[in-house]
């Protein structure tokens, strides 16, 4: 089951390089899909040895407070105009941008996992939830500005037309998917987690 | 006749894990609130000519401000609802916090949809105005319509696990609603009676229910217009479906907020806390007289059928004896002669008595149709729901989390603090007396801009409203003493 | 009847509870068993509660009767002799006329454009005389008779927009 849960990574498109909002919906299945999934999977890296110096630094990024932080900057970072129209240009530094986005959520998803061996650090319902409220802020931030920009950010898709959609429109929407997706992962996985007896 | 609840607390201590939940949902409430009425004294320093800010920020203001303080203050309610019930019916905190999850989702799609995208439609966010805002875009109306979904949804799973726990406790619907009360027979000489708490709780969540079914109907055809699906929706039909959401919603927070009264005051006058025949019939009565006023909000649009306005009219009437003669009178008559205690939270239910009858008889008044043709729409409106929410549904509830983390923590209140609650009661008479005035003087509501002869009025308010906040800051102050105990104390145990 | 008499009822009836809540708090000390006030209440109940819906009964037809419908007002205020048509929009008014006859029945086609606003008639005074909803969509009838000649102005009372405060027109009446 967990090798299961590795082998789910999405089929990197070609689409993206025209719409932002396809582009947005692959970002979405490497962070809320995927992610999950991988942090889900993460313990497996331990079985049966001791875990090296490195994995437990790594480990000290998945208490609640870095791991908000570390997706945060994450994913913003990479938002910013330029990194993002560079990125796009740029095959290494695309493969780059969504590496950091699969380790930036990772570490965000690893703290509701209930794992014993690593981590599992929101034992309780109101933990939980306040970690996902404050990451939902932290992510439809960026999705709401996106959404309801009145003028076009990633000028790389300026002068593309998709379909019947102007890029603008197309970029609103790419905010949308963003805002609603992660919106309905991040509830799902509050709903998921919550238990009677903590 | 059961009265153990003068004995214990008033509030279950066995189930910590619920009552953390409870915690949670009264003070994410009171924050909220807090804010939102930073926001209402921007905007009468607006109407006071004392900074005046511009129109699309004003109407964004207001548009937080109604939004908030409906919502915050539903939350809190049901949150006290839940401390109360916590005594006698076994709850879910997966239920409840999934409820206040998707509830909670309405604040971030709020904020996004007024500060990002500048919506500023109003907290009722009528139809076709979200959709045709000129300063917003359409998505920034769909948004705020999805802020409805998710307090409408948020509220219906609260309320359908409600129903259930209390439904499976009395043994059936009929034995909750305390129709063995009602209607009891020689030949049933032990009638099964409810907790007043518990009758509460299951009459609200109907009423809850059909409310969010009134919404669903509304926002699945707007949603299928933005969706580009229908062409436009009928102005008429949703008018009356969103007044039916919005109004029950807003109304049915005062019952809830009683509903923790008659848990409460027992504590300090030693009397009721039994589901007598009139208490029984109070809260069947409810569930009517809230959810079939709501045409009383379309008297004006004429092209409404004459017999929704009668029912409107009729209804809106019926509440008057019905709230008087039962609820008003039977808590008055715990208090009468009672020696009760004065402390913050028995100032607070007095006062809450209060607020709530005279906003009753603003309210009254303007239900009257043609009253209402010169009151329609003036700032006698907020005035009136400003009067049950300011000094009615605040009181009951703040007083009630007062109580809660007292108790819990065992931090005593302070015997000055009585004073500020006092002062909050003289506080919100005035400011509402301006509100009132204001409406009789035919000052319109939602006006960014006050005309110079209008500026007094807000002018008076101001003083009042900061004096609100200067009493509630002091309760505040003693309240929080006790904050980190009753935390401690609530929660799983470690 | 006008918003004085309105307002004034308010503060009687406002004074009389208060009064009453004053009698309950200041009662306290003195205190009675429960079971005596507990029938007391219950003989105030019912001796008040026949008495209070016979009197909203009552009063319910007159408010019927006294409602700003038209059918209603064409017999209190009598049959429209003149019509005057009132189109709104994001953020004004259309009226196909802008002086009207004082102590003549007028019958105002109230619609909107777009969203719903509010026709609501101010006097010189600054006082609201009659209103009523324009909707997109419907035509309202408002039936109104000036018995004053003078200015007055219409204001949108129906939450429309960012403009929604300025949305103004005037009409004479003579």
């Amino acid at each position: 089951m967990f090798v299961f849960a590795i082998a789910v990574l999405p089929p990197f498109g070609e689409i993206v390089d025209v719409s932002f909002s396809a582009h947005m919906l692959q970002h979405m299945l490497l962070t809320m899909v995927s992610a999950p999934l991988l942090a889900y999977a993460w313990p497996l890296m331990y079985r049966g040895s001791e875990p090296s110096r490195f994995m437990l630094a790594l480990n000290k990024l998945t208490r609640p407070a870095a791991a908000l932080i570390t997706s945060a900057v994450g994913i913003w970072v990479w938002h910013i105009p330029q990194l993002y129209d560079i990125a796009l240009e740029n095959e290494f530094l695309h493969t780059l941008e969504h590496v950091v986005f699969l380790f930036a959520f990772i570490v965000f998803w690893r703290p509701l996992m209930n794992n014993r061996a690593v981590g599992g650090y929101l034992k309780s319902n109101e933990g939980r939830v306040l970690y996902l409220t404050i990451g939902m802020f932290t992510t439809g931030l960026l999705a709401a500005y996106i959404t309801f920009a009145k003028h076009l950010i990633y000028m790389h898709y300026a002068p593309l037309e998709v379909g019947v959609r102007s890029p603008l429109v197309d970029q609103q929407l790419g905010g949308a998917y963003m805002l609603v997706i992660g919106t309905i992962a991040m509830v799902a996985a509050i709903l998921l987690t919550l238990r009677d007896d903590p | 006749m059961s009265d153990h609840s003068i004995d214990g607390p008033a509030y279950g201590s066995e189930n910590r894990p619920i009552l953390r939940i409870a915690l949670v949902y009264m003070l994410t409430g009171f924050v909220i609130f807090l804010i939102m009425g930073i926001l209402g004294l921007i905007m009468r320093l607006d109407h006071a000519g004392w900074w005046v800010i511009s129109p699309n920020w004003f109407y964004r203001i207001m548009t937080l401000h109604g939004a908030g303080m409906v919502a915050s203050l539903l939350m809190a309610a049901l949150g006290g609802i839940i401390a109360i019930l916590n005594r006698t019916v076994k709850l879910s905190a997966r239920w409840l916090w999934s409820a206040y999850v998707v509830y909670s989702l309405s604040v971030p799609f709020l904020l996004y949809a007024v500060l990002i995208g500048g919506f500023s439609g109003g907290w009722t966010a009528l139809d076709p105005l979200p959709y045709h805002g000129m300063t917003w875009s359409k998505s920034a109306g769909v948004m705020m319509y999805v802020t409805f979904l998710a307090v409408g949804v948020g509220f219906l799973i609260y309320c359908v696990h409600i129903f259930d726990a209390v439904r499976r406790k009395a043994g059936g619907v009929r034995r909750a609603l305390a129709w063995e009360v009602i209607f009891s027979r020689k030949s049933n000489p032990q009638p099964y009676e409810p907790e007043v708490a518990e009758l509460a709780a299951i009459a609200t969540a109907i009423i809850g229910i059909v409310t969010v079914i009134g919404g669903v109907l509304v926002l699945a055809p707007l949603f299928a217009e933005a969706a580009g699906l229908v062409d436009h929706v009928n102005p008429l039909y949703s008018k009356n479906f969103i007044m039916l959401f919005g109004h029950s919603i807003a109304n049915v927070t005062i019952y809830i907020a009683v509903a923790l009264v008659y848990g409460l005051l027992p504590v300090y006058t030693k009397r009721g806390g039994h589901t007598t025949k009139f208490v029984a019939l109070a809260w069947n009565f409810t569930i009517i007289l809230v959810l079939t006023p709501p045409p009383h909000h379309l008297y004006q649009d004429f092209a409404q059928p004459l017999g929704l306005a009668i029912i409107g009219q009729v209804a809106s009437w019926s509440i008057a004896p019905s709230v008087l003669l039962l609820t008003i009178l039977g808590n008055l008559s715990y208090i009468y002669r009672s020696g009760m205690r004065w402390a913050v939270p028995s100032v607070m239910i007095a006062l809450g008595f209060w607020g709530w009858v005279f906003g009753g008889i603003g309210g009254t008044i303007d239900s009257a149709i043609p009253a209402n043709q010169l009151l329609h729409n003036t700032l006698w409106v907020p005035a009136h729901f400003h009067a049950y929410y300011l000094l009615g549904v605040t009181t009951f509830v703040w007083g009630y989390l007062f109580y809660l983390i007292s108790d819990l923590s065992g931090v005593r209140e302070k015997a000055s603090t009585k004073i500020a609650a006092w002062l909050y009661g003289i506080a919100g008479a005035g400011f509402l007396l301006v509100f009132f005035f204001s409406g009789a003087d035919s000052i319109p509501r939602r006006y960014a801009v006050h005309l110079p002869e209008w500026n007094l009025y807000a002018a008076i308010a101001v003083p009042f409203v900061l004096l609100t906040i200067f009493s509630l800051l002091w309760i505040i102050a003693d309240m929080i003493r006790g904050l980190r105990g009753a935390w401690r104390n609530t929660g799983a145990t470690k | 009847m006008t918003q004085k008499d309105i307002l004034i009822l308010f503060l009687v009836l406002s004074a009389i509870w208060t009064a009453i809540w004053f009698k309950v708090i200041l009662s306290i000390p003195n205190i009675q068993p429960e079971e005596e006030v507990t029938a007391n209440a219950n003989t105030l109940r019912r001796r008040l509660a026949f008495p209070m819906i016979a009197t909203l009964v009552i009063l319910l037809t007159a408010v019927l009767y006294w409602s700003p419908y038209p059918i209603f007002r064409e017999r209190t205020i009598g049959k429209p002799e003149v019509t005057v048509n009132v189109n709104s929009f994001q953020w004004g008014w259309i009226l196909d006329t802008d002086t009207l006859p004082v102590h003549k029945v007028i019958e105002f086609n109230v619609t909107s454009r777009d969203v719903n606003h509010g026709f609501a008639i101010y006097n010189s005074e600054g006082r609201l005389v009659a209103q009523t909803q324009a909707m997109p969509g419907y035509v309202n009838k408002l039936i109104f008779k000036f018995d004053e000649p003078g200015e007055y102005t219409i204001r949108c009372l129906e939450y429309c927009g960012v403009s929604h405060h300025v949305m103004l027109a005037t009409f004479t009446v003579d």
